[in-house]
């Protein structure tokens, strides 16, 4: 059988976070603590959660930038988790990322052209003389005119330097994208903007996204799949649809009722239970299941269980898992 | 006589030094809050509507001129008090929450002294009573253990601690008005829906006005009563929460609304968002005529020479004596074609 394009197996990743005041054992931030999952061709999987949730770690330890500190990530079937940095190169451009903050990610000192031009210069995929052309190509597919080749990013509007930066993304012809909130940081008025360029390019290149993102409609909107995490683990993933019309893990309950609607009528109408406390720190993460102490849940069916025993994800339903005891009672 | 009104307000701000370049943040904007009443102030950055916030306050940044306009607290003028008088309104009967509290709070000094010295300095309170008064403050924004964390630093507390310890401090003295500046920009969405909560509950229990101010469309539906909307330092837009959303009569609003994936979508398909074309104007080449006018659809030979006032809207069916029907409340919009928008049906879509 032909292996997933990007399988992601019980990824864990710890930082160290030094001793306690006063010494004491070594201390180590639980970021990513297991984490799976399968990413296919054209496919966009959406990763929800809140800070501390760990996706933005794992987005960063997916396409190399972090190294894991357990777990395995495989592109076609080929072990990347542990190659060294020479060795990731000749696999970096079939995985590329873009940034939430394109004020950030872009040199300001090099002008655009020289920008797109490096990664075709550093992995050597197009002649020193057609790279121009192939720049002028990458601008036209992001729907930036050919102008903006001789600017400076600084001359650029933030919906601009969003494009260029997935200009560049794609200028190794990547097969993965992964795009850590690529509009939060856009004036509303051109999000929509970025998000159908997305949508559009997904179906040009046959492109897969791993999408981070917290706003909870642009990932129904653009997601095929959704994988909730809450403190480093994936407490609920399902397609897209299934998620949002039957969410099944408490969290996911929450989020979605947390997310106001476009809508006073319906706003009116809803019955809102706000989720108490906060996310609790991966410094020190509860007992039993990661969740508990917020889960209005528990408390009528399984509440002894949920602070002893941490409920593994597994299948609830065609093709969703779910981590919840009440679910698998 | 509303308990605020602000009428005209007028903005300068010399943005560069060197080339002189003016620009006017704030133009022409007015505003009327009711006790008890939220009204949601929408754009997005560039727009205005912070500067609006800090104007009224009296917290204009350097740089930053008064032009003209009138605000009236109580029917009482703010912008001719000395500095002084303003200082003792401001946290006491009108109180500011901005998007990062670590602006509100001192880094050196224990969050329940802050919050205390409020009281001494604006009630008269013994230190024992405020510090007393500050616990009961941090309970009721739902931070646990309050007592403990009199004594915690603001690095100590997490960001959703921090705004909330914040927003206690704002509700300290019960303001007449509280005014958010995208209070919930910063916080995850469990979070957001919490201070939500607060601020609603400040209104419910004692009648606290609410000026929100965000770019979130979603916040504003779940939270105000009425939206006034801006693009490019003007008023383009304001009425009913309802209204706004049934049938905006603005194209910037319409197409802010349309362009907004939606949560409660039906179906598996992926339509293309209708986006707005192009970008917010930079302030200082603002175009003639109607600042949206290069990015709208609706737009007529007329826009791009004459700036449309934000007039009452009136119904185009006439009624059945024949007369213009005029709608129920103080909506209106700054388009030239208001008509043609108010008589669009908007099509049903899900939130």
């Amino acid at each position: 059988m032909k292996p997933p394009l990007l399988e992601v197996r019980g990824l864990v990743k710890h930082y160290d976070a030094g001793r306690q005041a006063g010494g004491g054992e070594r201390r180590a931030v639980r970021a990513l603590d297991g984490v799976s999952f399968s990413l296919e061709r054209g496919e966009t999987l959406g990763l929800v959660g809140e800070s501390g949730s760990g996706k933005s770690t794992l987005a960063r330890t997916v396409v190399g930038l972090e190294a894991p500190t357990a777990g395995s990530v495989r592109l076609d079937g080929l072990e990347l988790a542990s190659l060294t940095r020479r060795g990731w190169l000749p696999h970096r451009r079939r995985l590329q990322m873009v940034f939430q903050d394109p004020y950030a990610s872009l040199d300001p000192r090099q002008r655009v052209l020289s920008i797109l031009a490096e990664p075709l210069a550093i992995h050597r995929t197009v002649a020193r003389r057609q790279r121009r052309a192939r720049v002028l190509t990458l601008l036209e597919a992001v729907g930036l005119s050919p102008r903006v080749a001789d600017l400076r990013p600084d001359e650029l509007s933030g919906g601009q330097r969003q494009r260029v930066a997935l200009a560049r993304a794609l200028a190794l012809e990547p097969e993965i994208v992964i795009l850590d909130e690529p509009v939060s940081a856009l004036d509303v008025s051109v999000q929509a903007q970025i998000v159908n360029l997305l949508a559009d390019l997904q179906r040009r290149f046959q492109l897969a996204y791993l999408f981070v993102a917290h706003d909870l409609a642009l990932v129904r909107h653009l997601c095929d799949r959704v994988a909730v995490l809450y403190l480093g683990r994936i407490v609920e993933s399902a397609d897209c649809r299934q998620l949002f019309g039957d969410p099944r893990h408490p969290y996911t309950r929450a989020l979605l009722d947390a997310a106001p609607l476009l809508d006073p009528e319906l706003e009116a109408r809803r019955e809102r239970r706000a989720l108490p406390g906060e996310p609790p720190s991966p410094l020190a993460p509860p007992s039993g299941c990661a969740f508990h102490p917020r889960c209005t849940e528990r408390a009528a069916v399984a509440g002894e269980r949920c602070r002893i025993e941490r409920p593994e994800l597994a299948p609830v339903g065609a093709g969703r898992l779910c981590a919840c005891h009440l679910q698998h009672a | 006589m509303a308990l605020l009104e602000v009428d005209g307000l007028r903005v300068r701000f010399e943005r560069s030094a060197v080339d002189g370049e003016r620009i006017r943040p704030v133009d022409d904007v007015s505003l009327r809050l009711e006790p008890g009443e939220a009204l949601g102030l929408v754009g997005e950055s560039g727009s205005g509507k912070s500067m609006t916030a800090l104007a009224l306050m009296g917290l204009l940044p350097r740089g930053a001129v008064l032009e003209g306009g009138s605000v009236r607290l109580g029917g009482r003028e703010l912008l001719a008090l000395p500095e002084r008088e303003l200082r003792r309104l401001r946290g006491d009967r009108i109180a500011i929450v901005f998007q990062d509290p670590s602006g509100a709070l001192n880094p050196y000094l224990p969050v329940g002294l802050q919050l205390a010295e409020v009281l001494e300095e604006h009630r008269g309170i013994a230190r024992r009573e405020a510090l007393r008064r500050s616990a009961r403050a941090l309970g009721e924004v739902g931070i646990p253990d309050p007592e403990a964390r009199l004594a915690a630093y603001p690095h100590e507390l997490s960001g959703g601690m921090r705004q909330r310890v914040a927003i206690a401090m704002a509700l300290l003295c019960e303001p007449e008005i509280l005014i958010a500046d995208e209070p919930t920009t910063a916080l995850d969405a469990t979070l957001q829906a919490q201070v939500l909560e607060l601020f609603a509950q400040a209104r419910r229990a004692r009648g606290t006005a609410l000026l929100l101010i965000t770019h979130d469309l979603g916040v504003v539906a779940r939270s105000c009563d009425r939206v006034s909307v801006m693009y490019a330092g003007r008023l383009v837009e304001t009425a009913e929460l309802r209204e706004v959303f049934a049938r905006p009569l603005h194209p910037y609003t319409l197409g802010l609304l349309e362009s907004a994936p939606r949560l409660a979508r039906e179906g598996g398909a992926r339509p293309e968002l209708p986006s707005i074309p192009g970008l917010p104007p930079d302030l200082a080449r603002l175009p003639a005529g109607c600042a949206f006018h290069p990015r709208c659809s609706f737009r007529i030979e007329r826009c791009g020479r004459e700036r449309p006032s934000l007039q009452p809207f009136m119904e185009r069916p006439r009624d059945a004596a024949g007369g213009v029907r005029r709608l129920d409340g103080p909506r209106r919009a700054a388009c030239h074609e208001k008509e043609r928008l108010g008589a669009l049906a908007r099509p049903q879509v899900p939130a």
